[in-house]
């Protein structure tokens, strides 16, 4: 079967200093969380996949397709869709018009099971209840719900989420495990970057570990959780499974 | 002083139709400069070109209705191309938009000059606008009613475009986030130089408005620059009602001040520039960044 995303020896520079060494990622469907700790390039991975920063050399792959050198616009209607690092919700415009920006019927190609405005309302009932309040009057949940929502009426078939978990409070944080359950189950595939071990593996059954600019470690999430060693070289913690 | 009030209520009214004017010319700056905080130091001279290319439309055709039309298409296309080519490879970098927007000004006002000459021009209104119209109370031209209707359809159909459209709502995003209005699948350069020739298509409607309304020579590029960066910069930049209520205060301070101390009318706009700017940083009706 042919990989959703496929990523081989890719090279990203940042203002001059070498982030991404060589990167070699596949996903195959389902959901990926890629961990470690600050500063070791998941972020500019994400970027470097949407586009919006470039590869210096190495090749992205989506569904077979080369992405490097595309912009970020052509690579969101291919069918990759971003919920970036704090959210980024437009603030001037409301719930309602970030969804009307961006769901386009005439560029999705199939036909059954398209992620409409009302799809997205369903999924997240409270953001109908916010319909008209602007982007920047939202809470932090909200605003998750939203960039979430933003993204799936892209009908993307690969999500990119960028520590969907941040500022969300225990609750929130369950019931944005079950969405991504379900975004799963409805063939989207994720890729999620994570700090919080318990968060990332709720969502993912696999993991890889990035250390300075590569992918030192991949492998699934229950033997992980069970090696104190490879928790303590990787992600700096004791073994209790918990950051 | 002894002012009667139908005196008054004249200056007032031609305090309101300058600003008319003002506002119309200020539109596309608004929108360049104020929403997409691109520095367009050029827009005086679209101003201005588009003032003489009515001229010699009106020379070759002496329909002031066909000046009108196609030389506002033509700074369109203008801004267009000065979008396209150059403007596109310095996006985001204020200093090299505005010192490549500068030097165009420049060029583009010398090459003016070399054709055109250096004598203040004026294009001929229609004669349907010659005839004074009576409002009651005091008998007033014509054409400048017709400039302030034509500012406030300008200014209502850019609100309306802002708010109801899909290109509003891009732009609106566009200048939030541009990276992520991109990220979401929206080709959001290609709605950017619509925007800049809408723009262009604004500033020239005003030249040629503006030209049949005053006097134009070389340098009144400068004058318009100035008077839209006042415009947009007291209202506040990105908001469309505070460049309204801007034109209205420049209109009106300009209109009272030159009738009753016309010496100090540059003191009364600069000064009340910098009170507002004092108490109120963004502008009037700016938001904080």
């Amino acid at each position: 079967m042919q990989p959703v995303l496929e990523i081989s020896d890719l090279h990203v520079f940042r203002q001059g200093s070498h982030i991404l060494k060589g990167i070699n990622l596949s996903l195959s469907g389902g959901s990926l969380a890629l961990i470690g700790r600050n500063g070791m390039g998941k972020t500019t991975l994400i970027l470097t996949i949407m586009g919006l920063l470039k590869a210096s050399t190495g090749s992205v792959r989506f569904k077979g397709e080369e992405l490097t050198g595309k912009k970020p616009y052509i690579i969101a209607r291919q069918g990759i869709g971003l919920v970036p690092q704090g959210k980024r919700v437009f603030p001037s415009l409301t719930v309602d018009e970030h969804l009307r920006l961006v769901f386009n019927p005439k560029r999705i190609s199939k036909a059954d099971s398209i992620w409409n405005i009302e799809r997205v309302y369903a999924l997240f009932p409270r953001l109908k209840e916010r319909i008209h309040q602007e982007g920047n009057r939202l809470s932090g949940g909200e605003q998750q719900m939203l960039a979430i929502g933003r993204a799936l009426v892209t009908n993307p078939s690969l999500l990119l989420m960028d520590e969907p978990s941040e500022g969300l409070s225990p609750i929130l944080m369950d019931s944005l495990i079950e969405t991504c359950h379900r975004l799963t189950e409805a063939g989207i595939s994720l890729l999620v970057v994570e700090q919080r071990l318990h968060f990332a593996s709720a969502v993912s059954d696999k993991y890889a570990i990035l250390m300075t600019g590569a992918v030192v470690h991949q492998g699934a999430f229950p033997e992980l959780l069970r090696d104190p060693n490879l928790l303590s070289t990787y992600m700096g913690i004791g073994n209790s499974g918990e950051s | 002083m002894d002012i009667s009030l139908t005196t008054m209520m004249m200056i007032t009214l031609n305090g309101v139709t300058y600003a008319g004017l003002l506002f119309m010319a200020a539109s596309g700056f608004t929108l360049v400069f104020g929403l997409m905080r691109v520095v367009n130091m050029a827009h005086g001279i679209f101003y201005l070109m588009a003032a003489y290319l009515g001229l010699t439309i009106y020379r070759m055709t002496g329909n002031w209705w066909l000046c009108l039309i196609g030389s506002s298409l033509m700074v369109a296309f203008c801004a267009y191309v000065l979008q396209f080519t150059l403007l596109r490879k310095v996006q985001g970098d204020d200093l090299r938009e505005t010192l490549l927007t500068l030097g165009i000004g420049f060029t583009v006002g010398d090459l003016l000059l070399a054709f055109y000459g250096g004598m203040p021009q004026r294009l001929t209104a229609p004669t349907l606008f010659s005839t004074p119209v009576s409002l009651g109370f005091l008998i007033y031209p014509g054409f400048r009613l017709f400039v302030l209707g034509v500012s406030v359809f300008i200014g209502l159909f850019l609100w309306a475009l802002l708010k109801f459209t899909q290109l509003g709502r891009i732009i609106r995003a566009g200048v939030d986030d541009r990276e992520m209005t991109s990220a979401v699948g929206i080709n959001i350069d290609r709605a950017f130089t619509g925007v800049f020739m809408l723009a262009g298509l604004f500033t020239g409607l005003s030249g040629v408005i503006g030209g049949s309304y005053i006097a134009f020579a070389p340098g009144e590029d400068i004058h318009v620059l100035i008077y839209s960066l006042i415009v947009v910069i007291l209202g506040g930049l990105g908001s469309l009602g505070g460049a309204a209520l801007g034109a209205l205060t420049v209109g009106l301070i300009d209109s009272f001040s030159k009738t009753l101390f016309p010496a100090f009318t540059m003191f009364f706009l600069f000064g009340t520039l910098m009170l507002v700017l004092a108490f109120r940083p963004y502008g009037l009706l700016g938001k904080e960044r």
